[in-house]
């Protein structure tokens, strides 16, 4: 704050001076200096990945970088590997070129969560959370799935709302998702669930499940007529920005042992809009870091 | 000498002896073990949704085709289709995994599914309509679970369901089991005898005797039950080591043959040749190609 206030104090002083070439100088000085974001920062950061754009790696500290994706060597090193991967496979298949469009993104303290479309080895929707110190990104989870070519609700996996609002009710929104996952996908209290979903309205992005809480039912009910009921067995952790709010927690879906990470957009109290995706765990065996899938 | 053939026990580290496994990707993890003649101290299941080949059980050849489900017993040497398909899930379990009272061990030691008096079991299974995916589908969402008080039990009870409701498909499906009776009795008696000392004792009398009844008697069951005489059995039993021993490399003929007892490697290889029509070193031979 003080930095930007000198700025100002500076801008008005070479303004006096009504010195027109010394103006523009000061004008991209300014934006030199300004502080960027953190969630710029990110954004920037993974369209990166697209562009092959140079600046956006120096927001990550290159001493400390601790990787969760289980499929990517810890440290910067192991972010220039994966890079160095896309871009070979690029070459032989144009249709491999990465893409990157980060559709949402918030921040929770010094985690910065993005919501992004990817062509990363394949079509792919993908949520990214990165941990700042002191400006620099030290850490990053992630969890990837394919885009699915049809979903039950119609929507896509990340369309719907993306504006940021009711900022003062982030604290609120937040132990309403805690409070979900606790009572009703944990199995606390489960006939609790229209406490958190709004009857009226659940938009669903999950490609398998239909809107409203119906949809839900129907699509848990078929898992659980099949022997295979969806499992959520821990929650690691909940990090929202005003309506959204984000759970990051552990399980077994169909079968396979998964990470669930579960985006909420939260209206008047009630839970009305979600969009997630679930990724099969790599054993601990295979997994190219010793960091874990979690670990926040 | 303790490593008589290569043996495959439970992983140590496994708090329970029960897993459910992919198939497939078992085999392609271990597949250069798997396609070498072992013997596996434990049960196994496999469910093959999609397969091809020839898979060995004591050196009988059992197709893999799709939609089976293959019983396999514990101790049996096993010897998987280098060239095979094998898709689909394997459930392997130990007899300390299921036996937890008199009555397990019984029907574990019956069950035509496992028992030795019969041939291997290989049944027919569309996972499409059988109600026995819900149950493996149940099975492989428990044994991910993190353990708590009831995993243990919850599988073991609904392994315990899988196997009387695979025991009724194969009902279904024609399979014959011996009715209980007093020569199916003494028939079970000799079977457990016979395992337990046929390195050492091979006369029939011997073991009429330990069962405190007539060789006649026990002539009589065996030959009812199964069209084969005692002395058959008891051959056919010491054979079936033999050819375990010599499937795997590290032993010669002479130290197998010392093992079962043969003072003389001559009188063996005699054996081995008028029970199996080739000799030990050609047996060899033909199981490692």
């Amino acid at each position: 704050m003080r930095k930007l206030s000198i700025l100002i104090l500076l801008a008005v002083a070479f303004i006096a001076c009504n010195d027109k070439s010394k103006k523009e100088d000061l004008k991209t000085k300014k934006v030199e200096k300004m502080e960027i974001s953190n969630k710029d920062k990110v954004v920037a950061l993974l369209k990166s990945i697209e562009t092959g754009a140079q600046e956006p790696a120096g927001y990550i500290n290159s001493n400390k970088y601790i990787q969760h994706n289980q499929g990517v060597a810890d440290g910067l090193a192991g972010f220039g590997a994966i890079l160095g991967t896309l871009a070979e496979v690029a070459k032989t298949n144009p249709a491999m070129a990465p893409k990157v469009n980060t559709v949402r993104a918030f921040e929770d303290g010094d985690f910065v969560i993005a919501h992004t479309e990817y062509n990363f080895f394949g079509p792919k929707v993908g949520f990214d959370i990165f941990r700042f110190e002191n400006g620099l990104i030290v850490e990053h989870w992630d969890n990837l799935q394919e885009i699915a070519v049809k979903t039950a609700s119609g929507r896509t996996q990340t369309d719907g709302p993306t504006e940021l609002t009711d900022l003062d009710k982030t604290e609120e929104n937040k132990t309403l998702v805690k409070n979900l996952l606790n009572d009703v996908f944990m199995g606390a209290n489960p006939n609790k669930i229209t406490d958190y979903i709004s009857t009226e309205k659940y938009d669903q992005h999950n490609p398998g499940v239909k809107d409203g809480l119906a949809g839900l039912g129907e699509a848990l009910g078929a898992l659980a007529e099949a022997g295979m009921p969806m499992v959520f067995e821990k929650n690691h952790i909940v990090l929202g920005q005003g309506n959204f709010v984000l759970s990051v927690s552990e399980g077994i879906f169909m079968k396979e042992k998964v990470s669930f990470y579960d985006l909420f957009r939260v209206e008047n109290g009630k839970v009305v809009e979600h969009w997630d995706t679930v990724e099969n765990l790599i054993p601990a065996s295979e997994a190219k870091n010793t960091n874990g899938k979690f670990n926040f | 000498m303790k490593d008589i053939i290569k043996k495959y026990t439970f992983k140590e580290e496994l708090e329970l002896e029960f897993e459910i496994l992919d198939l497939a990707k078992l085999f392609k993890s271990k597949k250069e073990m798997m396609t070498k003649p072992h013997r596996a101290q434990f049960y196994h299941i496999l469910i093959i949704e999609k397969g091809k080949g020839t898979h060995l059980v004591d050196f009988n050849p059992i197709k893999i085709e799709n939609n089976t489900i293959i019983c396999v017993p514990h101790n049996s040497v096993n010897k998987f289709d280098i060239n095979g398909v094998y898709k689909g899930k394997a459930i392997l379990f130990t007899k300390s995994f299921f036996c937890r009272n008199k009555y397990d061990t019984q029907f574990l030691h019956l069950s035509r599914l496992f028992s030795d008096l019969y041939s291997v079991t290989k049944l027919e299974f569309n996972p499409k309509i059988s109600n026995l995916s819900i149950l493996i589908n149940a099975m492989e969402t428990e044994y991910l679970r993190e353990s708590d008080n009831a995993k243990f039990h919850i599988l073991y009870n609904m392994l315990h369901i899988f196997l009387l409701q695979t025991e009724r498909e194969m009902r279904k499906q024609g399979y014959v089991e011996l009715k209980p009776s007093a020569n199916l009795d003494y028939l079970v008696m000799f079977k457990n005898v016979l395992e337990k000392n046929y390195k050492t004792e091979k006369s029939v009398s011997a073991y009429a005797s330990k069962l405190s009844i007539s060789t006649k008697q026990l002539n009589k069951a065996t030959t009812t039950l199964l069209d084969k005489t005692p002395k058959q059995i008891i051959d056919e039993r010491i054979v079936l080591e033999a050819k375990r021993l010599l499937s795997h490399s590290s032993q010669s003929i002479k130290e197998i043959a010392y093992k079962l007892n043969y003072e003389e490697p001559t009188n063996f290889i005699k054996y081995f040749k008028k029970h199996t029509n080739s000799t030990p070193s050609e047996f060899k031979e033909n199981i490692k190609k």
